[in-house]
């Protein structure tokens, strides 16, 4: 509104003009809306002008009339159609809220429906991708949620060789070599796991793995892996496949191992390299205090086992 | 905080009862603005039940930029020509109006008496069409300035000002043309 008035022309000299622009502003005038200024103004040119001094007297007129008859005007509902219209109001805002609520349960509904199809689907297609859908009984009896590892990177390698810990000699057990196939062609390494010796770090059960796999010892790779049972017979099997064929082309660079940055140090893993492909992986997890391991492969690009 | 920016902050926050007492008290004054403009208490009525849901949708967003009763009377206006909108093709429609009999169908008798003793709103509902008749409405009703009615109805100023010039013309012609056959009788 400002801009607009800034807009007058009252230094024009035509009258034509001025008187246009009087009735234009006129409304603004008779409500005393304008600048202390234009209504001097407009003042000055209405003491010159009887035209527009009888436009604006008619005006005035007019707008007492209309002034006073609008603020005559004052309808109201009557009770009853008060009570109608807050009826029908209160009665929609219900209908309304309804519709909200119900959008809200639809949308979380949906929510949950999309997390159980991922979850199902994810159970029945991806236990080897999403390993925490998997639960297993540990040693104490009780049912551990596996957490989800994080892809392999390097960080340090482990290259000292330990000694044997003296707990974890027992007698291996017969590897029935018949049994090495899963679904897929794929050990499902998550329902075998192997206990380190107790107090062993995973660094330990790293370097210990890697120095035993360079070495070729497969007494003590049946009894790190099968010591278990029959359970974790094919996880051994694949392991010793693995150093087996591929122990003399193998040295310590070719083991990384890695402990993931997830709260409480509870996974660590070590893969093995060969020949820029990996061979296969040993997660590491620990089970109340305690480090577990288990073997996976990737046999499409273990050229190892394709020999 | 005034009671009513009080009340209009309870509402937002979805406060059913605030909601029943800003209605009532705003009833008034949004029934007298839509009466004024559609001239039927029936569809009077149905305003200010629309005004009032649209309130309820609306008043979360409602930031305070430009007052309350400024934005209720934009919310009322609008619904009221949505409402004149669908008269007009209600009208165009019916065999009544190409009879030329619709104002007479459309305004109870009632609200006819009232028009009759409010012989200048009368004048300015049977005389101007919408397009003059709401600046007036705005500007002497709801004493609006030309710059608010502008925004309300999303015209320019100068098309505020002219379209009251207009108005005020063709009211004015009106007046002399029925004063004077009574200045012939007298």
């Amino acid at each position: 509104m400002a801009e607009h008035k800034s807009k007058v022309t009252f230094e024009s000299n035509n009258d034509g003009a001025l008187c246009q622009f009087v009735q234009q502003q006129l409304p603004d005038y008779l409500h005393n809306d304008l600048t202390a200024v234009e209504h001097r103004q407009i003042q000055a040119h209405l003491a010159q002008c009887d035209n527009c001094a009888l436009q604006v007297q008619e005006a005035r007129l007019l707008d007492a009339d209309l002034q006073a008859e609008a603020d005559r005007y004052q309808p109201r509902l009557s009770r009853d159609a008060s009570l109608r219209v807050q009826h029908k109001v209160y009665r929609r805002m219900q209908r309304s809220l309804v519709w909200q609520r119900t959008g809200q349960v639809l949308r979380l509904g949906t929510a949950v429906a999309a997390l159980i199809l991922l979850l199902g689907g994810s159970f029945l297609f991806g236990r080897f991708w999403f390993p925490f859908l998997t639960t297993e009984t540990n040693t104490a009896g009780e049912t551990n949620t596996l957490p989800d590892l994080p892809p392999p990177g390097p960080t340090a390698v482990p290259t000292a060789a330990p000694s044997l810990p003296e707990e974890t000699v027992v007698e291996p057990p017969a590897i029935p070599l018949e049994e090495e196939t899963s679904r897929n062609g794929r050990i499902n390494a998550w329902d075998h796991w192997v206990p380190a010796a107790p107090g062993q770090t995973p660094e330990d059960l790293a370097n210990t793995i890697v120095s035993t796999a360079l070495a070729g010892n497969q007494d003590y790779l049946n009894e790190l892996f099968v010591g278990m049972g029959a359970a974790q017979q094919p996880t051994a099997k694949m392991w010793l496949l693995v150093t087996g064929r591929c122990q003399h082309n193998l040295s310590s660079d070719d083991f990384i191992f890695t402990r993931y940055p997830i709260p409480l140090l509870t996974v660590a893993s070590v893969s093995i390299w060969y020949d820029n492909h990996l061979v296969g992986e040993i997660k590491m997890r620990q089970i109340q205090g305690e480090w577990f391991a288990t073997f996976t492969r990737t046999p499409a690009i273990n050229p190892c086992l394709t020999q | 905080m005034s009671h009513l920016d009080n009340l209009v902050h309870r509402c937002q926050q979805g406060e059913l009862a605030a909601f029943s007492d800003l209605f009532q008290m705003q009833e008034t004054a949004v029934y007298r603005l839509a009466l004024t403009i559609l001239q039927n208490e029936q569809d009077a009525e149905d305003a200010v039940q629309d005004v009032f849901l649209r309130i309820f949708e609306q008043i979360k967003g409602y930031q305070g930029q430009s007052s309350f009763k400024t934005w209720l009377t934009a919310i009322t206006v609008n619904s009221c020509r949505d409402k004149l909108r669908r008269r007009k093709v209600r009208r165009a429609l019916s065999l009544d109006w190409l009879r030329g009999h619709a104002s007479q169908h459309n305004v109870p008798a009632e609200a006819d008496q009232r028009q009759q003793s409010q012989q200048l709103w009368h004048l300015i509902n049977t005389t101007l069409d919408d397009k003059h008749r709401l600046p007036l409405i705005l500007h002497y009703h709801e004493r609006l300035s030309c710059a608010e009615v502008a925004d309300m109805l999303g015209i320019r100023i100068s098309t505020v000002y002219s379209r009251l010039n207009t108005a005020r013309q063709r009211l004015r012609e009106q007046l002399q043309t029925e004063a004077e056959p009574s200045l012939k009788r007298s």
